[in-house]
């Protein structure tokens, strides 16, 4: 799989509900299953296209730390918003 | 009354007594100041202490200057307040390379206009990106009940001075929990103030959209006492609210009179350990709070707060992971890491998703004025300890011990955090949470349980 097509994976539950840890992808009612997104590699990719060097030493926690964003993330991305509902540029509560 | 020289002494205590003249400030910050050195080798709250500076007010008290209603009360900062001349750490090594504060933070001005006096700046975890009080740099902030164990954090020397004795007040930051967190288990009351009710200017950020700092003490009385000199409008910080200060103080005995209290249920009442329920349910049973709420999609707020801090928290310190990355604390810098990675559409899913949520609470608040969910899941767990099991389930403590904190702040409620009266067991709070700008309610019930022998705390 290239890095487009992972962070396509890693994309798609935004607007689609997706069972990242299982590899399960819910679409329109039928389930297919999907391959999990190559954390390391999307690691590795993510890095360079923001220009943050990732030493060797330190890979292995920051695609430690991702997984456990995505796992932690899920009942954010899979949620509907309506398209009325905008972002306060200064939040009050 | 307790004497005010006393590590049990309250910031109302000291400052009646000292404000009647029968105790001179520079007996109170001496006594502080030896407190402090006593306690530090065992619990390391402090990363700096202004002797010198603390003297020096304590004598314009006692010549008559600075006479407020904290007048003579020793407090402490999380290093993430400027204090004027020292490098604003921030828990971090790298900001100790950088400029020294010119001026003292907003707040710490406020306090000591109203005569209170700074003796130092607290431990934390590094850039406040951190529930447990670690810090690799600095070292652990120790529990004062049971030094093996962690504070919480990230305000950990905030809650661990208070729970000493060293101080009689401290302040903290609470982006997720970093306030009530150590509340909890070092058994403290601490006030996590309304989004944008205090300035946070003159202070370290770490992420904007949820960042709040607020006071820790012993008493509800001492956070209405400190919260009250805070309040006011500052256009340093844009957040800060442009509403009239509401003082507390004058209305605390009030009691319960009137106020409708429930119970969160669902996400707030899974996910934790025995303890963090048994707790809530003593504090409802006490106010005789017998129905239960639902507060819909806590789990997505929960979600949604934690990639705002990741997004926010890494794109302010992408400079420094960039050019400095051996220098971070281990613990965060392949977190801040991994959050500079997370795709643009989670994060403002996550800002618009604040807003639905927001009203779907607000209209809770429309047949309730304070809700009651536990502060932490479990109490303080060992230092060092990096997973924990909740409900069965193994989990990282670093990123699980705000499960219950993080839905709140997401939109900026105002909570106190009240610490459970536990006999031989180790501290463990709940939080008392109200509808935006209603402080009042929740110091009100606060002060309510402490009267009664539910909540209180204790130096250790």
């Amino acid at each position: 799989m290239g890095f487009a097509a992972e962070w396509t994976v890693l994309l798609r539950p935004i607007d689609r509900v997706g069972s990242l840890a299982s590899g399960r992808l819910s679409l329109g009612g039928t389930e297919m299953t999907e391959k999990k997104p190559d954390v390391e590699r999307l690691v590795e990719e993510g890095a360079k296209i923001v220009g943050l060097p990732i030493a060797d030493e330190y890979r292995a926690g920051v695609a430690l730390n991702m997984e456990r964003t995505l796992t932690i993330v899920r009942p954010l991305l899979e949620l509907e918003l309506d398209d009325a509902l905008i972002p306060a540029p200064v939040f009050r509560p | 009354m307790t004497d005010a020289l006393s590590k049990s002494a309250t910031a109302a205590e000291i400052a009646a007594a000292v404000s009647s003249g029968k105790v001179k400030a520079s007996a109170v910050v001496a006594a502080a100041l030896a407190r402090i050195e006593a306690a530090e080798p065992t619990v390391n709250a402090f990363t700096d202490v202004v002797a010198e500076r603390a003297r020096k007010r304590a004598a314009e008290i006692d010549a008559g200057r600075h006479r407020g209603p904290l007048a003579g009360v020793p407090f402490a900062v999380k290093n993430l307040f400027d204090i004027a001349g020292l490098p604003t750490r921030a828990g971090s090594k790298i900001n100790v390379d950088g400029p020294k504060a010119e001026r003292d933070g907003a707040l710490v001005r406020k306090l000591e206009a109203a005569g209170a006096v700074l003796v130092g700046g607290l431990n934390m975890g590094e850039y406040a990106y951190d529930f447990t009080g670690e810090n690799r740099h600095y070292g652990p902030s120790r529990n004062p009940h049971d030094p093996t164990r962690m504070t919480g954090g990230s305000s950990g020397g905030s809650g661990a001075c208070v729970a000493a004795g060293e101080v009689p007040l401290s302040l903290g930051s609470d982006t997720n929990g970093s306030i009530r967190v150590p509340s909890s288990l070092c058994g403290l009351f601490g006030l996590k103030p309304t989004y944008g009710r205090l300035s946070r200017a003159g202070s370290f950020p770490f992420v904007d959209s949820l960042d709040h700092l607020g006071p820790i003490a012993r008493s509800t009385e001492d956070l209405a006492l400190s919260f009250d000199a805070m309040q006011g409008m500052d256009p340093e910080d844009p957040a800060c609210t442009e509403r009239a200060p509401d003082p507390s103080l004058p209305r605390l005995a009030e009691g319960l009179g009137g106020l409708r209290i429930a119970i969160a249920g669902d996400y707030f009442a899974r996910g934790g350990e025995p303890e963090s329920f048994a707790a809530v349910a003593s504090v409802a049973k006490a106010l005789n709070a017998t129905r239960t709420v639902i507060v819909r999609q806590a789990a997505a707020a929960r979600a949604a707060a934690y990639v705002i801090t990741a997004v926010e928290g890494a794109q302010l310190h992408l400079p420094r992971l960039r050019t400095r990355p051996q220098d971070f604390d281990p613990d965060t810098r392949e977190r801040f890491m991994a959050g500079a990675l997370l795709p643009g559409a989670w994060y403002v899913k996550a800002q618009r998703f604040r807003r639905q949520y927001r009203d779907q609470v607000l209209k809770l608040f429309e047949e309730i004025d304070v809700v009651l969910a536990p502060a932490t899941p479990c109490v303080a767990p060992k230092l060092g300890q990096t997973m924990m099991k909740l409900d069965g389930v193994d989990l990282p403590v670093r990123a699980n011990l705000g499960l219950f904190t993080q839905p709140i702040s997401f939109i900026g409620l105002p909570v106190v955090a009240v610490p459970l009266k536990r006999p031989g067991g180790l501290p463990i709070g709940v939080q008392l949470i109200a509808k935006p700008f209603n402080e009042q309610a929740v110091l009100r019930v606060a002060a309510h349980l402490e009267k009664e022998g539910i909540a209180g705390a204790s130096p250790a």
